[in-house]
């Protein structure tokens, strides 16, 4: 058992290529549920807050990284 | 009569210390708003941020995520994560020498982890400023509440 968590924290996990992008969205819920957690005032309006924060910061990227393509395809 | 959330508890008769309140937010995510008596953030904190900086180094590697040589900038981000960090650094150059490179990860893996780790210490940079906030008006209302004093007495 100490084996398998020791090599858990110290190998490193292949990641798969579909799962790269996908990656992000653990990121965002726990920017999200730590930002929406120090804004509100009662706690259980935090679930719907950080749901829409996380939609809203992957919505933004999703755009940004679409214009981001769009333009580097124009230049190059 | 309206009803006391759970996770909160009843108000100090003295206002908190500010420094131990950000000591005790660096040494363990959300302890610090444990202290104050916000249980209910505390908990949340601490859950979600010591996930975050795990699941980093579990993605990438102890060695690969807490790097110093290689990682400058995000190091100082992963630090404010507290003795947990530390822990992790210390674990690469005492505990981790055994399995040299071949535990290095590789792009993606590599970046993804340091983010995570970098990320997770950030916010709890963020908490320990939200601490420090709250601890602040906290005294101010506690403050406003105490009776006036009167010259001549102590």
């Amino acid at each position: 058992m100490n084996e398998l968590l020791s090599g858990l924290f110290v190998k490193h996990v292949t990641i798969p290529e579909l799962w790269r992008l996908g990656m992000l969205v653990p990121l965002t819920l726990s920017i999200s549920i730590v930002y929406k957690t120090m804004r509100c005032e009662k706690l259980s309006s935090v679930p719907m807050a950080r749901l829409v924060l996380c939609l809203m910061i992957l919505t933004c990227m999703g755009l940004i990284g679409v214009v981001l393509l769009g333009a580097f395809r124009l230049l190059a | 009569m309206p009803k006391k959330p759970k996770s909160e508890s009843p108000m100090p008769e003295l206002p908190p210390s500010a420094p131990v309140a950000a000591v005790l937010a660096w040494t363990l995510p959300g302890l610090g708003h444990w202290w104050i008596g916000q249980r209910g953030r505390g908990v949340i904190f601490f859950v979600v941020i010591s996930v975050t900086f795990w699941a980093g180094v579990a993605v990438g590697g102890v060695r690969t995520t807490v790097r110093p040589r290689e990682n400058g900038a995000w190091i100082a981000g992963e630090l404010c994560r507290g003795p947990q960090a530390l822990g992790a650094l210390y674990g690469i150059n005492h505990r981790v020498t055994n399995f040299k490179d071949e535990v290095k990860a590789s792009w993606p893996a590599s970046n993804i982890a340091v983010v995570y780790a970098g990320v997770a210490g950030l916010l709890n940079l963020l908490v320990i400023i939200d601490v420090l906030a709250r601890v602040e008006s906290l005294s101010a209302v506690l403050n406003s509440r105490a009776p006036p004093k009167v010259r001549g007495k102590p």
